[in-house]
């Protein structure tokens, strides 16, 4: 597996001639194993076996009269001559399976050591020009003229045997896949005449969201052969941001970053855990200085990052893609205000979220996620299906070893809009799309000409009921379910077998279920993966169907269809219970507000305290005023001199801090205070007269 | 070229021994490894554990005794906790050893693992002896030793009754503050709360005064002192005396009391006792509050208990209009029950409980006009001012089955019991009851707890009222009210239920306040 | 013979001391005791002296040597390179090698005739390798770990490699270094061989926890009962290398 930089596709001869048709998307129905080198080991044959022929060559005499068999086994080889051996051992086969052997992999042999080493040769030819920005600063003998290709090689296939993870215990048992579902943010295409699989990331197509194969190839190939555009990167967590444009240079070389900013403020308080706006919102407001200074950095990183991304305006429309990494809801927020204030609105198309894990934001890491983002992986296809491991898997389709069927028979899709055919272009269907009431009616009742459609083979049966469920139409449904009650539970293969109840109830249409339900609708019918009605339902829907139950109790057989029925009892007692509920609340809220009163009344009372110590303490500072005027009056008799002596030692020997106050007498401590405790005091009558008052506070007995 | 490998195990030599083994982290054989390691090195292998006689509890450290029996799994836990070092070692087994029950030795047979050199795991089986020794438990060293006591609380109020103290049981139980005595012990006129120390005696004196109206003094015996030390070693006992009134008693007030009062009575009901006493005018509906201190200075007797109450049957109600608090003033035609086809006798008097009465409704209050009082002020008053014939005092309601009841404390029977005392108990438990039916204030101060088949009772209750045709009673006690009662199997455990932590938790809370005022 | 002793309390003896057919390298060393020992043995036969590498004492494990040659790593000064050439024989050759990895000693298992490196060592060093101390050098792995000059020691005459190694790979690393080979282990069970020993043709010393079973299995694949420095030097091996 090689991973290159998209853009040099262009260049390469994939795009040339009339090779576009031999691209295709690989599809989720087959597993392909990864390229050989990947292989794991196999189980280890049986040794008695294999001793034996050893053994033959020993006593036949084979081993060139040599008391030493000359074997390799980290290769797997034996050979008649020492001399032999001895080149082996310094070929470049060797070295790469001892390679192999440390990461527990079976060895390659010399046939396919030398096919992939053209391989890679061949690789190296197209992406010469890539290899100094993808693996400068880490082998510095590539540049040494003394080691030839061959080793140059070698040592790039090392590295990605060295990339395997071969502690994660999945990789032993398992060849991963990438399929093309929906979940996964890859997407890997083939190259059927060279066997080759390219995989990108889903989220740079320009339609991520697409499950048309063909579009997804034409996007690819446009993004493969674009040679002018613009995407944009905003990397926003931990209080860090870090933004940046990037627009593609002609020539195949790396993307430049046009603007790039990255930023720090402090807002994740350290041994707070993690960033504390939540709490903010939650109403707990912390007071400490800590926090303060956190919320006013919150605010200027909004600030900023939104200032940046303005100056950017005129990039940030230009770009075809905008990349963000925002991992949680409020970083989000700095990026794409929800009030939209900022300059990208928030639900801009363009928007895509970094489809991988990044480590703090900064521009190496941005660009490393430019890089990353844009690049594609390409590896060795082979078409071999692998035998599924688990039994699930194998019930669930059976798996077909080509990928030339063009559709996805089992891909969740909905039923379109797409119109695909004679059949579903029938009027009826058209009447009942464009929920055209009066043309159904017209149809059924006075167009004698008028017949209802036959399917096809090739064309999936469908209900115009079905259609007028799905979009929501409630006369419509209406009028169907009377004008034609055998479809009501017609399953629909469309959508996984499912009928129009199962459709309506998922949707959450509380009318039209009822309504289906009231006209015989069948709630035991079970779709495709024998999901019945009340599976596959919405929570109201549910609801719903359980009240219908409750009161239609001898209507269906509810064991099958899955659905407990709810009668009224149960209802009355569940709402009674809610009641309950309330009321003890209430009553709690009531205790809490008694309790508050009470706190009330002795906040008023320390008050009143805590106003006569003020009273006392300005007496205090009145004194102390009087005393510097004193002071300041002698000071003014004496020289300069003597004044800066004074000041000088009062430096030194006075107080800088915050002026102390003794916890007795509140008196402004003017001297070393006495310490005790955590109080401090004047005098050490005050310590004495605070200890006893203290110690006779703690020894006040409850009273209740 | 090409072979296919051969995949053997290495053999080396046991490095002390030399036999041929497979090569292993430790490369040793088992028996040497054996031989070379002791995996129970530092566990110990005799350990003592111990065990109180009186209950059969064993010690678990620090200081919880945990009942469990011989080759329980409770023991076992408690023992292996006993023994220090398991944490350096894996436990992967444990179970007992038998042995006679006698023989005062339990053994716990143990397997372990433990990592040796790199990554060899070893695993020893091995016995650890435990001898039990006896020691007593504190609950059965204070039930021992009946004479560790240092302070004792006598507290008395002399009456012919002890609603009092049945009250002060109540709020005793609630606030666990009795957790901290050593005894409890009945006495004529009152109960002695035994402690270990005198800060214990003086706090409970400090509680009980919260609640009732007392004088108390701290007197102390010398039991040795130490002159080297300049240390003594007393015993204390705090006489505390309850003010001798009760809640529904008849006082004639002495003119310095009434003075103090603002002029009010003289003759007036108590109509509640708290850490004061109320009184109420029943002519004027005027209230005053004697403190206990008011009342020692001029200490007065009650002119009527509840043993002079007649009951009264209500005629006529006509309200005055005039209320203070609850109370409302209202003029009322009543007739003593006991006249009732006999006479026609009727009396129109006042009453401060005009909003309880109706006519038709039974009452009880005292004959002032027939009943000889022993009272100086009261024959002073009588000779200079009228008094009421009758003073109402509370309606009697109906007497139903009681859907709760009240939790009890375990005390010391003062003197043997006669059968007058026991009948007297069951009168005042009935009148407490009854008290607490009435007054849903005094209720809130205490716990009730629900009787078995509360919610039945309490629906017959309702029932019974309803035929009678009488109105729901505010003072119905509620069955939300109640609270569960805690009910275990296993009576001993409940009993054994170490030292109340309420109590002391509170003690820290108060002294937290305190602190974070001064802060 | 094999003798028991230990450096400063330490049983890893090989850790701080080199010794070939040629010369002995021993660490420094507060007490003389470890090098006394060293000296009594050999003193007679090869220059004993005392040496550091890079200012630190494990010399053991930083360079590799055998009688014709010796490697040191480039974090060896100047100064303590002039003084190890000077204490050896002139026929020694001492070389400093600008390599990745600077623990040699570790990297690298060599008796006269050959060399098993660690897989990822420079080209350029195989060659140094091959030329100073005159070997055949060969890639390879010990019981699936690089580090093979930790896990084996090896003489002329033969070798010890560590106690993993199956059977085959024994019979494979014996055919490269053309000696009987056994895996053991040192230091009552450690399996780092070269830690715990030093030898060469025909002395060896041990850690002091090394015990009796594992003296007996050194000196039976060293072949060291004669106890006497015999002139087999090339006797028996080069007779299999001509005869190759």
């Amino acid at each position: 597996m090689k991973r290159v930089s998209i853009f040099q596709l262009a260049s390469s001869a994939l795009f040339k001639g009339d090779t576009h048709k031999s691209l295709e998307v690989l599809s989720s129905k087959v597993h392909q194993p990864n390229t050989p080198i990947y292989q794991l080991p196999q189980q280890p044959a049986a040794p008695q076996q294999l001793a034996t022929p050893q053994q033959d060559s020993k006593t036949s005499g084979e081993s060139n009269n040599n008391e030493f068999d000359h074997v390799c086994n980290t290769c797997i080889m034996r050979f008649n001559d020492r001399e032999l051996r001895n080149q082996h051992y310094r070929s470049a086969l060797h070295r790469y399976n001892i390679k192999l052997k440390l990461a527990s992999m079976t060895p390659v042999t010399s046939e396919e050591f030398s096919a992939m080493m053209e391989a890679a040769a061949a690789q190296a030819a197209d992406s010469s020009s890539d290899d100094s920005s993808d693996y400068d600063s880490s082998d510095d003998d590539n540049t040494n003229d003394s080691v030839g290709d061959e080793e140059k090689l070698l040592k790039r296939i090392a590295r990605d045997v060295d990339k395997i993870d071969i502690s994660d215990p999945t990789m032993q048992n398992y060849l991963f896949t990438s399929a093309n579902d929906a979940y996964t943010p890859k997407l890997s295409f083939i190259h059927k005449e060279l066997k080759l699989e390219f995989t990108i990331w889903r989220a740079i197509l320009q339609d991520s969201t697409t499950h048309q194969e063909d579009v997804q190839l034409a996007q690819f190939k446009a993004i493969c052969t674009e040679t002018t555009g613009k995407w944009a990167i905003l990397l926003c967590s931990g209080g860090r941001f870090s933004g940046a444009v990037y627009q593609l240079v002609a020539g195949g070389q790396a993307p430049k970053a046009i603007e790039h900013k990255t930023l720090h403020r402090y807002t994740v308080r350290k041994g707070q855990g993690g960033s504390q706006a939540k709490k903010d919102q939650e109403g707990g407001v912390a007071g400490s200085a800590g926090s303060f200074l956190r919320r006013y950095n919150e605010k200027r990183l909004r600030e900023e990052v939104i200032g940046i991304m303005r100056g950017w305006n005129a990039h940030l429309k230009e770009c075809k893609k905008i990349y963000i990494f925002a991992p949680k809801g409020n970083t989000r927020d700095i990026l794409l205000p929800p009030d939209n204030s900022g300059p990208i609105p928030t639900n801009d198309p363009r928007i895509q979220v970094v489809p991988f894990p990044i480590i703090r934001p900064t521009f190496a890491e941005n660009q490393r996620v430019s890089n990353w983002l844009y690049s594609v992986d390409i590896g060795l296809f082979e078409e071999v299906p692998l035998t599924p491991i688990t039994p699930q898997q194998e019930s669930q389709d059976t798996i077909t070893t080509t990928t030339t069927t063009t559709a996805e028979p089992e891909k969740p899709v909905e039923p379109t809009e797409v119109v695909h055919s004679e059949y579903e272009k029938d009027p009826l269907f058209e009447a009942t799309r464009n929920k055209d009431l009066d043309k159904v009616i017209h149809l059924l009742e006075e167009d004698d000409q008028y017949e209802l459609p036959i399917p096809t083979q090739s064309d999936s049966l469908m209900t115009p009921l079905f259609i007028a469920v799905q979009k929501k139409d409630f006369k419509m449904v209406e009028y169907l379910v009377r004008a034609l009650p055998d479809d009501i539970d017609v399953c629909i293969p469309s959508w996984h077998f499912r009928t129009a109840l199962h459709r309506a109830a998922a949707d959450g249409s509380l009318e039209i279920v009822k309504l289906l339900m009231d006209n015989g609708a069948d709630p035991t019918v079970e779709g495709f993966r024998k999901e019945t009605v009340y599976e596959v339902a919405s929570n109201q829907a549910r609801d719903l169907l359980r009240e219908w139950a409750g009161d239609h109790l001898d209507e269906w057989d509810y064991l099958k269809a899955r659905i407990p029925p709810l009668t009224k009892e149960m209802l009355v007692e569940r709402e009674e219970n809610k009641k309950k509920k309330k009321k003890n609340q209430k009553e709690k809220e009531k205790a809490k507000k008694a309790a508050e009163r009470q706190a009330k009344l002795d906040e008023q009372q320390r008050a009143v305290e805590e106003e006569k110590a003020k009273q006392a303490k300005l007496a205090e500072l009145k004194l102390l005023e009087s005393v510097k005027a004193e002071r300041q009056a002698k000071d003014s008799l004496l020289t300069d001199r003597e004044r800066r002596a004074l000041a000088a030692e009062a430096r030194l020997g006075g107080y800088s801090g915050p002026v102390k106050k003794c916890t007795q007498c509140f008196t402004n401590i003017l001297s070393t205070p006495f310490e005790r405790l955590s109080f401090t005091y004047c005098s050490t009558a005050c310590v004495l007269a605070h200890k006893k008052q203290l110690e006779s506070t703690l020894d006040k007995p409850i009273k209740k | 070229m090409e072979f296919t490998p051969v995949h053997s195990v290495s053999h080396i030599l046991c490095c002390l021994c030399g036999v041929v083994i497979p090569s292993n982290p430790s490369n040793m054989c088992v028996n040497c490894i054996r031989s070379q390691v002791d995996i129970t090195e530092g566990i110990p292998k005799q350990l003592i554990i111990q065990w109180c006689r009186g209950c059969n509890r064993y010690l678990q450290p620090p200081n919880h005794w945990a009942m469990c029996e011989l080759e329980s799994r409770e023991l076992l836990t408690l023992c292996i906790k006993r023994i220090k070092g398991l944490n350096q070692v894996k436990l992967v087994d444990a179970g007992w050893v038998w042995t006679e029950p006698h023989s005062r030795r339990l053994k716990v047979k143990l397997t372990i693992q433990k990592e040796v050199f790199s990554s060899a795991i070893l695993q020893q089986v091995f016995i650890v002896e435990f001898v039990v020794q006896g020691q007593q438990c504190n609950k059965c060293q204070k039930f021992e030793a009946k004479d560790t006591w240092n302070s004792v609380v006598q507290l008395r109020q002399k009456v012919d009754h002890k609603r009092t103290f049945l009250f002060l049981e109540q709020i005793i139980l609630k606030h666990n503050a009795h957790s901290q005595t050593l005894n409890i012990r009945e006495r004529t006129d009152g109960l002695d709360f035994y402690f270990s120390n005198k800060n214990q005696g003086l706090k409970f004196v400090e509680f009980i005064s919260s609640f009732v109206p007392l004088k108390s003094k701290r007197s102390e015996q010398l039991i040795s002192t130490d002159e080297q030390n300049n240390n003594a070693n007393y015993k204390h006992s705090f006489s505390v005396e309850i003010v001798p009134l009760s809640k529904d008693d008849l006082v004639c007030l002495s003119p310095k009391v009434m003075h103090a009062l603002g002029g009010m009575g003289p003759v007036v009901l108590i109509y509640k006792v708290s850490n004061l006493i109320h009184v109420i005018d029943p002519n004027t509906l005027q209230m005053g509050e004697i403190s206990p201190l008011l009342f020692w200075n001029h200490p007065f007797r009650a002119l009527a208990t509840h043993k002079q109450l007649v009951e009264l049957v209500v005629l006529d109600v006509t309200l005055t209009g005039e209320r203070r608090g609850k109370f409302a003033l209202a003029d009322i035609q009543v007739a003593r029950s006991s006249d009732f086809g006999r006479n026609d006798t009727t009396f129109f008097i006042r009453t401060h409980l005009g909003h309880l009465f109706n006519a038709g409704d039974l009452a009880l209050g005292f004959d002032v006009s027939t009943a000889n009082m022993n009272d100086n002020e009261f024959a002073n008053i009588k000779s200079k001012q009228t008094v009421p014939e009758i003073i109402l005092v509370k309606k009697t309601y109906l007497n139903l089955q009681r859907h709760w009841h009240t939790k009890r404390i375990d005390m010391e029977k003062g003197e043997p019991q006669k059968k007058n005392d026991i009948e007297a108990a069951e009168r005042d438990q009935e009148m407490f009851y009854q008290e607490i039916e009435n007054d849903p204030e005094m209720r809130s101060k205490i716990n009730l707890y629900k009787k078995e088949g509360a919610a039945e009772i309490y629906a017959a209750r309702k029932k019974q009222r309803e035929e009678l045709g009488e109105s729901d009673d505010e003072n119905e006690v509620d069955l939300e009210d109640l609270l569960d009662e805690m009910t275990l199997n296993d009576q001993d455990n409940e009993e054994f239920d170490d030292e109340g932590e309420d109590w002391d938790d509170e003690d820290d809370d108060e002294e937290d306040e305190d602190m974070d005022m001064e802060d | 013979m094999a003798t028991r002793t230990q450096y400063e309390n330490s049983c890893d003896i090989g850790v701080f001391s080199k010794l070939t057919n040629a010369y002995c390298l021993v660490g420094q060393c507060g007490s003389k005791q470890f090098f006394r020992t060293f000296e009594k043995q050999l003193a007679d036969h090869i220059p004993v002296f005392e040496a550091s590498i890079a200012g630190t004492r494990i010399i053991g494990r930083l360079s590799v040597g055998n009688s014709k040659g010796l490697l040191l790593p480039n974090t060896a000064t100047d100064q303590e390179l002039m003084h190890i050439r000077n204490s050896l024989p002139d026929s020694v050759t001492v070389q400093r090698v600008e390599e990745r990895f600077s623990a040699l000693g570790n990297c690298i298992a060599a008796n006269d005739h050959v060399a098993v490196i660690h897989p990822d060592l420079d080209r350029e060093t195989e060659e140094i390798i091959a030329d100073v101390l005159g070997v055949e050098v060969f890639r390879s792995t010990i019981s699936g770990n690089v580090l093979v000059g930790t896990y084996c020691a090896v003489t002329n005459n033969g070798a010890l490699v560590h106690p993993n190694t199956s059977a085959e790979d024994q019979d494979e690393l014996s055919a490269l270094f053309q000696v009987p080979l056994v895996s053991g282990t040192v230091n009552r069970g450690n399996e780092c061989i070269s830690a715990g020993l030093v030898v060469n043709d025909w002395t060896a010393f041990v850690g002091n926890d090394t015990t009796a079973t594992e003296i007996s299995r050194i000196e039976n694949i060293f072949s060291l009962q004669r106890g006497v420095p015999s002139n087999m030097l090339g006797q028996v091996r080069d007779s299999i290398i001509d005869n190759l």
